[in-house]
Parts: C-alpha cells; sequence; structure tokens
C-alpha cells in the first residue's frame, strides 16, 4: 500500500553509482532544472509580460493555497495512503467561512473552527481507514462527494459573497514586505511541515509508517495513531486552506474545489523525484508547484486556451510519476 | 510455448566469461561454469558472492555486460537475454520468491504456470485441466485438495508446490534445466527428502538442475558436482565424491574454519536451571497452539522445533505482542503478561525478530540508521526534536559492535545482504536492553559466516542473563544452541528434550513424529 515510487531514502549513500555523472544529476535535480529553464525560457519569449516582479508576485500569491494543499496530501501520502477529500474539504471550509464571517462570527472564531472543522473532516476520514480499515482511496473519495453534496445543501448552489467583511480579506492579501501575507502563510507551513517531517519523531514514525508498515508495527511504532494524525492533519491544513481562499477572494463558490485536487498530487510526485529522491518532500514539493504554476502562467500569457491548465497538469502528473519509477529502476540496476 | 530442441552432447548449460556490474562494483567477474545434462550440480556462495546475480543473469531479471556467453542445451541465449528466451530454452526456475498468488487455489496457481489447457469456445475444461494439475501435484507425491488457497499452505508446502508446477507432466520428456533457488530454506527434514526425491527423478530423465544453497549437508547428499562462488568468482568446479564438510566451507570462506559453528555445549554451564522462570505460559490457545504450557527462564536458550505449521511461529508472535491468543493466560516476571501491541511488549523488555526479515524485520526504504533507532527514538532528543546527528552516533556504534557491513548508516537496509540484515534486526532489539529476546528462524537464508556471528551472540546473550526462544527448522541449529527443546506437533507439546539429550538425530526424530521419551 505504499505510494512511494522508490526504495532509497538518499541517494548520496549510493556511492558506486558514478557511472555518469549527467544523469545522475540529471535524476536527482531533474525538475529543479527544469524549473530553472522554463523561467529562463518564458522569459526570454515573453519577456514583457513575464518576467516582472508583478508576475512572480502574481504566480507566488495564486500558488499559495495550492501549496499549502500539496502539503496537506503530502503527510498521508508520506504514511502510505491517499487523501482525496482534501479539496472537497477546502471547499467546504470555504464555504463555511464565508457563512460565519457573514453571520458577524469573530474573525479569530472563524479561524480556528475553521481549521478545527478541517481536523474533524480528517478525523473522519481516520477512522474509517485506520478503524475500520476501508481502503483510503475509497473511504476519501466518498468523503469528497459528500462533501461537495453538502456545500451544494447550504449554498443552494449560489456563490456566497454578501456580507463576508472586508476585514477578512486583509487577512490574505495585506502586504508585507512586498508579497501578500498568504505567500509567506504558505511558506511558514512549508518550513514547520519540513521541520515536523524531517526533525521529529513523529515524522520518522509517519515515514516508517509508510515504507514499512507491518515492520514498523513489530518495531513498537504506532502506526494506527500516526496514520490517524497524518488524515487529520491533512483535513487541517486543507481547512486553513479554506480559510484562506475565502479570504482572498472574498466569496466561497460551491462549485470549486476539485480543480485543487490532481496539481497537488502532482506537485507532491514531482517533489518525490527530486531533493530526497523516492521521498514525499516539502521542499521538493514546493518546486513541483513551481513547476506547475510557472508552466501554466507562462503558457497562459502566451496566449493559451482556458483548457490547458487541465491538460498540463494532468500530463505533469503522468511524467512526474513515470520519471520516478525510471530513475529508481536506473539506480537499481535493472 | 516454443521448445528448443537441444543439441546433442552440449551441456545443459553453459556460462562463459560473464560478467557484471552495478556501478564501480564488479559482482560477478569472468564467471565460467558448465552443468553437464542429466546432472545436479550445486552453487554455493556467501551472501554478496554472486549466486544470486547469476540466477538474476540467466533469467533476464538483470542484464550482464555484453561480451558474456550464456547458452542452454547448447543453443546461446542472445544479449540481453529475457525470460522468454530462456524458458523456450527450456529453463525453469524456483526463486526464494515463489511467485504464488496467495489468494487463489492450488489449481490457478498451477494453471498460471503451466496453462489452462486446451480451452472449449474460450472457457476453461475444468475436468481436464484438473487431471493435468493432479498429475503434476502426485509427481512430487503430494495429494493436495486442489482448491485448497495456498496462502493457507505452510511455508513447506508452498515451496513444493512452485517445484511441482514447473517439474512437467509425467509423460513430459523435454528436456529441462531446472534452477532451484534455496529450495529447502523453510522446509523442515522431512520434506527435504521429498524433494530431494523428485530433484533426482529429474535427473534421471535426463534433465539437469542447478541447486543453489547454502546448506552444505544437503548438498553432498543431493548433488553430482557442486560450483563454489565467492567474491564474484568461480573458486572451483568439482564432483562432490570424496569432499568434506569442512573442506567446502574453507572453500567458500576462503580460510580455514576449525569449528563451523560455535556450541553451546562448549560453555560453562552456570546456574541455568535453578532460576524462576521469567515468562509463564498456561494454557495458551492460538489458530493452531491448543492449551500449552510453557516456562521461560533467564539465561536459557529455549527452542522450538516441530515440522511446518506445528504452531513455533504463532508461539513466538503470541510472546511477542504480535497476536493475540484465543485463550490462556501468560505472566512476565511474576505479572500478568498479556501485551496488546509488540510496542506494549517491547516496552516491557521482550523483543522480537520475526521470521520474515525483509518484510517484517527491516523498514526497506529506509536507513540502516533509521532502522537500528527505530525501536526507541526518546533517547535521541525530545517529543518535538530528533537529533540526527544523535542518532547517527548510536547507528556507528551499534554498526561496529555487530560488525554491520557496509558500514555506512546511511545506506538504506534494503541494499545490505541478508546476513547483515539480521544483525542490524538483532542490533536494533538489544539497544533496548531486552530480557527477553524471541527468534523466529534467524538464521534462515543467511550465510555461514554470519550464521556463526549470530550464533555466538545468542550464546553470549545468554550468558549475560537474556532468555533467548529460538523457533527454527533447522535442526542442527537447534541442536548446536539450544538448553532445552521443546517439539510441538499440530499445535501441541510433544516432546520436551533437554541437554546433555540433545542431538540432531534426536531431534530429527522427534520431529518427524516418531515417539522420543522426554529426556529431562
Amino acid at each position: 500500500m505504499s505510494t512511494t515510487t522508490s526504495s532509497t531514502t538518499n541517494t548520496t549513500t549510493i556511492a558506486v553509482q558514478k557511472r555518469n555523472p549527467v544523469t545522475h544529476i540529471l535524476s536527482r535535480y531533474g525538475v529543479l532544472i527544469l524549473l530553472i529553464l522554463l523561467i529562463a525560457g518564458f522569459s526570454v519569449w515573453q519577456q514583457d509580460r513575464f518576467f516582472t516582479l508583478g508576475n512572480f508576485a502574481a504566480i507566488l500569491t495564486g500558488q499559495a493555497i495550492p501549496l499549502i494543499i500539496a502539503i496537506a496530501v503530502i503527510f498521508p501520502l508520506a504514511a502510505g495512503e491517499f487523501d482525496l477529500s482534501v479539496a472537497a474539504n477546502l471547499s467546504f471550509i470555504a464555504i463555511w467561512v464565508a457563512w460565519t464571517s457573514a453571520s458577524g462570527w469573530p474573525l479569530a472564531l472563524v479561524f480556528v473552527s475553521a481549521i478545527v472543522l478541517g481536523a474533524l473532516i480528517g478525523a473522519i476520514n481516520a477512522f474509517f481507514v485506520v478503524k475500520v480499515g476501508i481502503n483510503a482511496f475509497i473511504a476519501t473519495l466518498a468523503m469528497s462527494t459528500i462533501l461537495v453534496g453538502m456545500n451544494l445543501l447550504v449554498t443552494n448552489g449560489q456563490l456566497l459573497f454578501r456580507g463576508i467583511p472586508a476585514e477578512l480579506k486583509t487577512v490574505a492579501l495585506s502586504n508585507f514586505v512586498g508579497l501578500p501575507l498568504i505567500v509567506w502563510y504558505s511558506l511558514i507551513i512549508c518550513v514547520v511541515a519540513w521541520y515536523v517531517l524531517e526533525y521529529t519523531p513523529f515524522g520518522r514514525y509517519i515515514r516508517a509508517t509508510g515504507s514499512g508498515r507491518i515492520a514498523a508495527r513489530l518495531s513498537g511504532v504506532r502506526t494506527a495513531p500516526t496514520l490517524s494524525y497524518t488524515f487529520i492533519i491533512a483535513g487541517a491544513l486543507a481547512g486553513l486552506a479554506g480559510f484562506l481562499l475565502t479570504s482572498r477572494i472574498g466569496s466561497a463558490n460551491p462549485a470549486s474545489g476539485p480543480e485543487f485536487l490532481l496539481p497537488a498530487y502532482a506537485a507532491a510526485f514531482l517533489g518525490a523525484t527530486v531533493i530526497q529522491q523516492g521521498l514525499f518532500n516539502v521542499w521538493g514539493t514546493v518546486i513541483g508547484a513551481l513547476v506547475l504554476a510557472v508552466g501554466i502562467t507562462g503558457l497562459t500569457l502566451a496566449g493559451a486556451p482556458f483548457w490547458l491548465p487541465y491538460v498540463f497538469n494532468g500530463v505533469a502528473l503522468l511524467l512526474a510519476v513515470s520519471l520516478s519509477v525510471l530513475s529508481t529502476r536506473k539506480r537499481e540496476g535493472r | 510455448m516454443g521448445r528448443i530442441a537441444w543439441e546433442p552432447g552440449a551441456p545443459a548449460l553453459a556460462l562463459r566469461n560473464v560478467n557484471k556490474q552495478f556501478g564501480e562494483t564488479r559482482v560477478l567477474r569472468d564467471v565460467s561454469f558448465e552443468i553437464p545434462t542429466g546432472k545436479v550440480v550445486a552453487l554455493l556462495g556467501e551472501n554478496g558472492s554472486g549466486k544470486s546475480t547469476i540466477i538474476k543473469v540467466i533469467s533476464g531479471f538483470y542484464d550482464a555486460t555484453p561480451g558474456g556467453y550464456v547458452a542452454v542445451g547448447g543453443h546461446e541465449l542472445a544479449f540481453p537475454i529475457t525470460p522468454v528466451q530462456g524458458h523456450d530454452a527450456g529453463v525453469r526456475f524456483v526463486h526464494q520468491d515463489l511467485g504464488l498468488v496467495e489468494s487463489m487455489s492450488i489449481f490457478d496457481n498451477v494453471c498460471f504456470a503451466v496453462g489452462f489447457g486446451n480451452l472449449r469456445g474460450g472457457a476453461i475444461r475444468e475436468k481436464d485441466a484438473r487431471v493435468r494439475v493432479r498429475s503434476r501435484l502426485e509427481r512430487l507425491g503430494l495429494d493436495w485438495d486442489l482448491d485448497a488457497r495456498v496462502g493457507d499452505l505452510s511455508p513447506a508446502q508452498r515451496t513444493m508446490l512452485a517445484i511441482a508446477r514447473v517439474l512437467g507432466d509425467p509423460g513430459d520428456t523435454a528436456p529441462r534445466m531446472l534452477i532451484l533457488d534455496e529450495p529447502t530454506a523453510s522446509l523442515p527434514a522431512s520434506e527435504v527428502e521429498h524433494v530431494f526425491a523428485a530433484i533426482e527423478r529429474v535427473a534421471a530423465d535426463g534433465g539437469s538442475v542447478l541447486y543453489v544453497s547454502h546448506r552444505i549437508d544437503e548438498v553432498l547428499r543431493i548433488a553430482d558436482e557442486l560450483v563454489v562462488l565467492r567474491d564474484g568468482q568461480i573458486v572451483t568446479q568439482r564432483s562432490t565424491e570424496g569432499i568434506t564438510h569442512e573442506e567446502i566451507v574453507s572453500l567458500l570462506l576462503g580460510r580455514e574454519l576449525a569449528a563451523t559453528m560455535p556450541q553451546r555445549g562448549e560453555q560453562a554451564p552456570s546456574q541455568r536451571n535453578t532460576h524462576e522462570p521469567i515468562i509463564t505460559v498456561r494454557g495458551l490457545t492460538g489458530s493452531r497452539l491448543t492449551s500449552l504450557d510453557l516456562d521461560i527462564k533467564p539465561g536459557e536458550i529455549l527452542g522450538i522445533a516441530g515440522l511446518a505449521g506445528c504452531g513455533r511461529s504463532e508461539l513466538v508472535r503470541i510472546l511477542a505482542g504480535a497476536q493475540r491468543p484465543q485463550a490462556g493466560e501468560m505472566t512476565y516476571s511474576g505479572n500478568p503478561y498479556a501485551p496488546r501491541s509488540a510496542r506494549a511488549a517491547i516496552r516491557s523488555g521482550i523483543t522480537y525478530v520475526p521470521e520474515d526479515r525483509r518484510n517484517h524485520g527491516c523498514v526497506g526504504p529506509l536507513s540502516v540508521q533509521q532502522n537500528l533507532t527505530l525501536l526507541d527514538l526518546r533517547p535521541l532528543g525530545s517529543a518535538f526534536w530528533l537529533s540526527k546527528r544523535a542518532e547517527r552516533k548510536e547507528a556507528r556504534r551499534l554498526i561496529e559492535q555487530f560488525d554491520i557491513r557496509p558500514s555506512d548508516p546511511l545506506r538504506p537496509i534494503s541494499k545490505l545482504s541478508g546476513g547483515n540484515q539480521q544483525k542490524a534486526v538483532l542490533a536494533k532489539t538489544l539497544r533496548v536492553t531486552p530480557k527477553v529476546i524471541l527468534l523466529d528462524e534467524p538464521t534462515q537464508g543467511i550465510d555461514i559466516g554470519a550464521r556463526a556471528e549470530i550464533a555466538s551472540l545468542v550464546i553470549r546473550l545468554a550468558g549475560e542473563g537474556l532468555a533467548v526462544v529460538l523457533a527454527s527448522s533447522d535442526a542442527a541449529e537447534l541442536a548446536a544452541l539450544c538448553d532445552r527443546l521443546i517439539v510441538l506437533d499440530r499445535g501441541h507439546l510433544k516432546t520436551e528434550i533437554r541437554r546433555p539429550h540433545i542431538s540432531e538425530e534426536r531431534l530429527a526424530l522427534a520431529i518427524s513424529g516418531a515417539n522420543v521419551p522426554d529426556a529431562a
């Protein structure tokens, strides 16, 4: 059930593998190199429109929420499971935030309730996957459908925008050192997530649960609670992202949500081919998310049609997983 | 399935100048040997010698360096070798990973390898297919319910199934090169004979067998010739006539060995039998065990023996907290002991080395360092901080203490050889200074050198006062190491044997079902 697509933790250990330094660097840093190439390429092609501070700020701002969702998704992935409900969770909480803030709830309460509610949804996922034992794919897929249904129920299919206080917008969009706060929030979340995954025992337990669940359990790792927590964390982060989404846009759309799911996974899988090959990791995911964002933005600026982002994300995901598999196979000498 | 006729007079399998490299490491150097038709040739070598690599090259799993020559029945297999080429030439494998689908029936599993026979309008002709499958099984003397689920078979039975399905129909006389990779690794003594009988039959029919094994005694028994591999090179190919066990060992290791295995009997007996038991088991019942009573004493090496399916592993798993018993009571240091998880057992001071080293003992993708520390991360920092430096230091200490090679703590543990993996698993469990250590087949599939190291370690642990429980199908190992042995038969305790009455013969007899009087 492990979704890690490679069996090594760190390619610097494969000291004997000096066969070809070019392919080695390409496979290890490929995605990062791709990012640099893309930025360079678009900057040359679309000089006036792409290579501006305003554009880069826009990319980072637009990418903040997808990045948070991608980080959310890494936790269950690192523990060996898929959580497909994060996007619906995001949308559901976004509606919740719109409704409660319009109803006059204090902002702090709206914020806390968003996270708690998101975590609660994660906890329900955890219950079905860990306690009952349902396949995570199915359980979270079912949950996402339920959440979408509830969205439509609550909003009657309408966009929510009436009565949303202006100060909500400031939470996400006030400027700080030239970038909207939302970008800084996403950065902080990345740092915290990175720390937890790499430098805490909990992070180690997550990796063990994802890399060899039975062996981990026999070694005394509490795999069930660990797995549960990853779902709860994913839910909480999705809730936070929902809060930030409504804050940023100033409205909540019950139909939005699905478009966040696949890019998150594409970023996570792209991330697993770089920095720490074969393992889902935070900074790799950041690079992956940026690759997707730069690609789509660049193409859009060049006049690409409206359907392009979908195709782009899908192709990127296929490529990402393929690269991951191929580079593993090469490393194992097959 | 095409079948290529062999050139008359050509050897069944010939390798010449086969090389294989992984990066900078040369794993096979100029390997050349031949297997004459109708002979059983054993391929012996320590872990890391390149035995598995040769098999993987022949099967097409690895690509050998161009320039080598591999031929079956006189027909060269063109590089890069594909599995289809080998199959068409008559090569049949029984790998250590048997390739059986556990959730499906014996019938289905045999048919996957053999084909479902002629179809009637696209559908399987059940009766005919069943007759074929049954006749194949009978060739090995197996009389099983074809609808039984393979997952319900014991490891021994599964091995025999894997062999039966490639041996061919009774009337099939096409030449075959049968390659068996450690086929008896999980078979108890009595069932090994069946396999040998079948192998002898294959050879008598003109088929040829390459028998890869660690078990020198078996090799001496079954093989006509042996090929010894060391560090990727062929050291010798000769007949098994007149060679002794010790000579083979020194060929394998490249150095003289006075004794192959440390013996418990040589150690001065301490007050072994006078201690209070540290664990008592009363009326233990599980899916195989029935009302078992047992005492486990500190400083004692207790062996658990029996045929496959006797309940050995289940007993160990229950003691380790990895499985809940259906009934019965256990005490530990005088207090009731009913662990709800392996973690609870570990925290109590009882650690476990599982039978399935690769999947249950090691977390494969994680590094040696990460595996070694997994049982207890508390000393390496706090709840919010895991000090990688402290972890590396600890890992290096353990690597040195247990002589784990290669010594790089960051190496993924899946890349270590079996023997080193097992040393790492042992190191991991011993790091938390347990009072009881439960070993299930600890030296299965491990080379002689590592086996001797592990045996010495086990003896030393008992000397230091640990209670050691050793569940094993290796009679020689049990006879050499244990102070006391219990033999289980279908979940019941059949016999208990104590030193000085422990011997391999007595044990083999007891296991195979002969009534051996309890010797105290």
